[in-house]
């Protein structure tokens, strides 16, 4: 009886990962890939941002990942939308830096978002 | 840049030279009467020589900065005569005689030491221009006696004078100065009092008609001196202001557009020191030298000082010798105000020992030795001393 549980369970565990969505990949999602390229750049997480931002901004891969080292930041109400068709994906919340107990706060913008290899990328601020 | 026509007014020991380009410019045949009528001779008279007193016991050192020997002391109250000053005026050379007009004290001191309430103004002081600023093999540790090494002023050189005449072929404004840099540059205490019309500039006569010219549009923030601003982040437009820079647009492309400046006083130090390598220092300085020269602006960069009690304090003297050599390898103006600190309590530093002291006026005064005090009064004074210097290039390329 107590086997049959277990198994019961598991089968269970199985079946609905299998028939579950699970969270959305990078490419999958333009909106998930702006958020997590903007936490990756207030951790400075320099190996997360190199698989998140497009070619073309590969260049600046130190700045992104540096550009915060020197103050603690975090992302505040940080709300982001994607825009069918029009590769631009609208955020609004606020990065908070705050240096020796001054707060900086630097306003969410409007991201370029660009597929690469059928993935999405961050690709620099929008028009 | 405009021609004044206030040259000869300006009582400096350089007047000799200037009262000869005076002459090419206006004909020699049209001033040589001028020197029979008498009218120029009291410029090329030997300076008069200022009597002064100390109000603190100062330290006489065998030369212009702490490194040098120390000689004596100066005790409050004896009067003295100021016969020499260094470029700046921030140190004097005093001699103290007996009765019998024999000198029985010789040496340099601090400026700031001695009362001001006197008429010493340093427009009528001859400039010693033989000796350094320092004498680094008094000093023990081999990169401090690098540091100390580097002038505390520099030599304008002529590639500044083609990176200023490039920038007015891109519209740069000939008289627009501004500041890119962390806190320590974003303080409304540095560069924003040089606009103030109240003005008391004590001894350092010398230095208004270059303040005059840089400050007629006055001085405003600068969009590229952000607190916790680094050296990385002054490239990234995610730490540029949203109201008056464009997408995509960092915070030095912003400020170069809004100003078209001339001049652009650099430092970046402080933060950077604590989280990135000197190699990375290097580089970052190396690109913000370069663009800010593709703009046709001349970068004038300051090392920092910094406290030995720091964790950092060694780190930053490696971080400052890179700026010296970047310096030296683009010809770009350096102040070395981590060696004119030297001589100010902590430092010119503040309690956090990073921040540099203000003094609380949010307009020059150096009437009462505030350059001696206050670190952000010596940065002012320093960046004046180096706007005058370009000015009176500029001056001397126009004229030629």
């Amino acid at each position: 009886m107590k086997a049959s549980f277990i198994i019961f369970i598991i089968l269970t565990t199985i079946l609905m990962s299998a028939c579950g969505t699970g969270p959305p990949t990078a490419s999958s999602d333009p909106v998930d890939v702006v958020q997590r390229y903007l936490q990756a750049k207030v951790a400075g997480d320099r190996d997360t941002l190199a698989g998140l931002i497009c070619s073309i901004q590969e260049a600046n891969l130190d700045r992104e990942a540096l550009s915060f080292s020197g103050v603690k930041a975090q992302i505040n109400d940080m709300v982001c939308q994607y825009t069918e068709n029009s590769n631009v994906v609208t955020c609004s919340g606020a990065i908070v830096a705050d240096y020796n107990g001054e707060n900086t706060d630097f306003p969410l913008v409007n991201y370029t978002v660009t597929q690469e290899d059928g993935q999405w990328k961050w690709c620099g601020e929008a028009p | 840049m405009n021609n004044s026509n206030g040259r000869l007014t300006l009582q400096n020991n350089t007047s000799m030279l200037k009262v000869l380009i005076v002459f090419k410019q206006i004909g020699f045949c049209i001033a040589l009467p001028f020197l029979f009528t008498g009218l120029i001779t009291p410029l090329l008279a030997p300076s008069p020589i200022s009597v002064a007193t100390a109000f603190r016991r100062a330290v006489i050192y065998a030369g212009p900065g702490d490194t040098f020997q120390q000689t004596g002391f100066l005790n409050p109250g004896l009067e003295i005569r100021v016969v020499e000053r260094n470029q700046t005026g921030i140190w004097v050379r005093i001699q103290r005689v007996d009765e019998a007009e024999n000198v029985v004290q010789d040496g340099w001191v601090i400026s700031a030491y001695l009362n001001r309430d006197t008429d010493l103004q340093f427009s009528t002081i001859p400039v010693n221009s033989t000796l350094l600023d320092s004498q680094p093999s008094n000093v023990n540790s081999q990169s401090m006696a690098k540091l100390y090494q580097a002038p505390i002023l520099p030599i304008i050189s002529d590639e500044m004078i083609e990176i200023f005449n490039l920038g007015q072929s891109l519209g740069n404004q000939s008289h627009v100065i501004t500041k890119v840099g962390d806190s320590l540059s974003a303080s409304n205490q540095y560069l924003i009092p040089l606009a103030n019309t109240r003005r008391e500039l004590g001894p350092y006569d010398y230095l208004a008609p270059a303040l005059d010219f840089y400050t007629r549009a006055g001085i405003t923030d600068s969009v590229a001196a952000r607190i916790g601003l680094s050296t990385y982040a002054v490239f990234d437009p995610l730490w540029a202001d949203k109201e008056q820079c464009q997408p995509n647009e960092s915070p030095l492309n912003c400020e170069y557009r809004l100003k078209k400046p001339a001049i652009s006083f650099l430092m970046f130090g402080p933060n950077d020191v604590r989280s990135m390598t000197e190699d990375k220092y290097e580089t970052q300085m190396r690109s913000l030298i370069e663009a800010t020269l593709a703009h046709g602006i001349i970068p004038v960069i300051s090392t920092f000082s910094a406290h030995p009690d720091e964790e950092f304090f060694w780190q930053s003297i490696n971080f400052n010798l890179k700026l010296v050599a970047l310096t030296e390898e683009y010809q770009t103006p350096l102040i070395n105000l981590w060696a004119a600190a030297r001589i100010l309590p902590d430092f010119g530093l503040d309690q956090d020992k990073v921040h540099l002291k203000v003094s609380g006026f949010d307009y020059l005064k150096y009437d009462t030795g505030h350059e001696a005090f206050y670190g952000v009064s010596l940065h002012n004074l320093l960046s004046i001393c180096v706007l005058n210097q370009i000015y009176e290039k500029l001056n001397v390329e126009v004229n030629e």
